[in-house]
């Protein structure tokens, strides 16, 4: 089927250029955006790969003080 | 006669090597501290991060609405139903993500018909 030209009124072709700028930079600050809180995520995820070495560090310190505690040496 | 009941006994324990007993506790001590330090920065960056969540969400809504001005602006093809074009939407009365979905289904609709 033929594909007829469309033809735009000239007020508002003006209107629907503004319209497609505005669009635009919105979704050009979206973008930013996502990426702002990609970076977050990341930084988020920093801080949990701490705490898991953290809580593995102190479950190797309190493996050793447990041991320590409860298999005492003899008493003569 | 009821037997007294015992009084606490006292146990002690001989520690072999209390100098390093004590440096691993005060070195647990060191990573509580510092998981708790970086508790407080995740609190931070989450804090930062659900601020930006709600900024995008916004600038979505404001899209959604200069698509919507845009695709009044431009002209209608003959053959697309009526019920095809942009209305207004109504007073939400059901769910966002409802009548998202339905927004959807309008726009392949009207994609489809002009292939």
């Amino acid at each position: 089927m033929e594909q007829k030209p469309v033809f735009v009124k000239l007020d508002e072709y003006k209107t629907i250029v503004t319209l497609l700028e505005a669009l635009k930079a919105h979704v050009e600050n979206a973008k930013q955006t996502l990426g702002q809180i990609h970076k977050l995520k990341q930084e988020e995820d920093v801080e949990l790969e701490i705490w898991h070495t953290v809580v593995s560090e102190i479950e190797k310190r309190m493996d050793f003080v447990d041991s320590s505690l409860t298999q005492p040496e003899e008493l003569e | 006669m009821a037997k007294k009941a015992p009084k606490n006994e006292l146990f002690f324990i001989k520690i072999s090597d209390p100098k390093t007993v004590r440096k691993h506790l005060l070195e647990a001590s060191q990573h509580v501290v510092e998981g708790m330090k970086s508790y407080e920065k995740y609190k931070k960056i989450k804090a930062q991060k659900l601020q930006k969540l709600h900024e995008l969400k916004k600038t979505f809504e404001e899209i959604k609405v200069v698509a919507g001005q845009l695709r009044a602006c431009l002209p209608t093809i003959k053959g697309i139903p009526e019920a095809v074009q942009e209305k207004k939407m109504p007073h939400i009365t059901e769910i966002e993500l409802e009548q998202l979905d339905k927004e959807i289904q309008k726009l392949e609709e009207e994609l489809r018909l002009l292939q």
